[in-house]
């Protein structure tokens, strides 16, 4: 499992009035793992991003157990595509 | 101030060139600020900022239409800090409609008077979205307004601007920051006149306008005030209708629903 992901978080709605949608974000935040969280619109209530230098399991495991989380899901960030390797310029050959 | 959006996508077949081409492909546009590949119920997380709300469906329908997109979803940023200005907007009734507002600039493009305000109608909705209470309150956007309704007619989301802007004025007015000169001691006269009469006594309307602006404009108006007098188009003494009490009353209950004097 990779160290980044994302974690797309549906909120209870029931839960979430505006001081507990307030206090639900700063909650995440004081997690050290946690570097973003992103109040959206759409499909889920929360985006997080998180850095776990272990395991990003257990940061959600963390996550999942808040009463005000109704469903969960976790996005793995993979490593990016590499780069197109330049292809090698021809070299020239100079007669001596 | 950029509106940034998640959006969610779903690849029609995951891993190999395919996947690889999708990331460049979308790397490549302006409004894309960082696309990473995940792995879970999506296979990208493209982050994007764009110039107006609106232009987040346009981005989107952009992405979609490409044939590696099996299915897309969009998660707009919302902003998380209270908002107390925004929230006593959303209050006043006429004021809730700020939240449907996408920032197509329709409304500023149809004002008649925009370039008399300090800022057009679709800058204030932002600066309102914003909480810049003293940016909004102390400009004279909302009293510029000539209420002609074209700005409600054309908006695309039935915004009621024009309403938005008789609420802004109402909150100015409670706060004490109006800058619409002599607009507000008009509609202050106004109103006495209604309170008093149940119609509008021209004359006595604008003898309390001038005495609370500036009295000797009035001097500027005369001969017309002269002419219409002895035409018998004015009157000096003020007609009342029947039922002024009831007219009070209704003018009461309308300041007790959050109307300002």
């Amino acid at each position: 499992m990779g160290t980044k992901a994302y974690f797309m978080i549906d909120m209870d709605k029931k839960c979430c009035e505006d001081s507990n949608y307030l206090d639900a974000i700063r909650e995440l935040e004081a997690i050290p793992e946690v570097e973003i969280v992103s109040p959206v619109s759409g499909a889920c209530d929360l985006l997080v991003k998180v850095d776990a230098p272990i395991r990003v399991i257990l940061v959600a495991d963390k996550i999942r157990t808040k009463k005000w989380v109704k469903n969960f899901h976790i996005l793995n960030i993979e490593p990016a595509p590499p780069a197109e390797a330049p292809k090698p310029a021809e070299r020239e050959f100079v007669e001596a | 101030m950029k509106t940034k959006a998640y959006f969610m996508v779903k690849l029609e077949t995951t891993g190999g060139d395919g996947h690889t081409d999708a990331v460049r492909e979308l790397e490549a546009m302006p409004e894309v600020e960082a696309v990473e590949p995940v792995s879970g119920e999506y296979d990208l997380v493209v982050v994007a900022a764009v110039d107006a709300p609106i232009k987040i469906a346009l981005l989107a329908k952009k992405i979609k239409v490409k044939d590696w997109v099996k299915n897309l979803q969009v998660l707009k940023l919302e902003p998380a800090a209270p908002n107390p200005f925004l929230d006593e907007v959303c209050s006043i009734p006429g004021g809730e409609c700020i939240n449907w507002c996408v920032q197509c600039g329709m409304c500023s493009a149809s004002c008649p008077n925009v370039n008399k305000m300090d800022y057009s109608p679709r800058k204030i909705i932002a600066l309102v979205r914003a909480g810049k209470r003293y940016d909004v309150l102390t400009s004279n956007s909302m009293w510029v307004c000539a209420s002609c309704y074209l700005c409600t007619a054309r908006c695309p989301k039935d915004v009621k601007i024009t309403e938005l802007m008789h609420t802004l004025e109402r909150l100015a007015l409670s706060h004490g920051l109006q800058n619409g000169g002599a607009t507000a001691a008009l509609y202050r006269a106004f109103v006495d006149s209604i309170k008093c009469n149940g119609r509008v006594h021209e004359l006595g309307m604008m003898m309390k306008f001038f005495l609370k602006t500036n009295p000797l404009a009035a001097l500027k108006i005369l001969p017309v005030g002269l002419k219409l007098l002895s035409h018998g188009r004015m009157s000096i003494k003020p007609k009342k209708i029947k039922g002024t009490e009831q007219v009070k009353t209704m003018v009461k209950r309308a300041q007790a629903l959050g109307g300002t004097k």
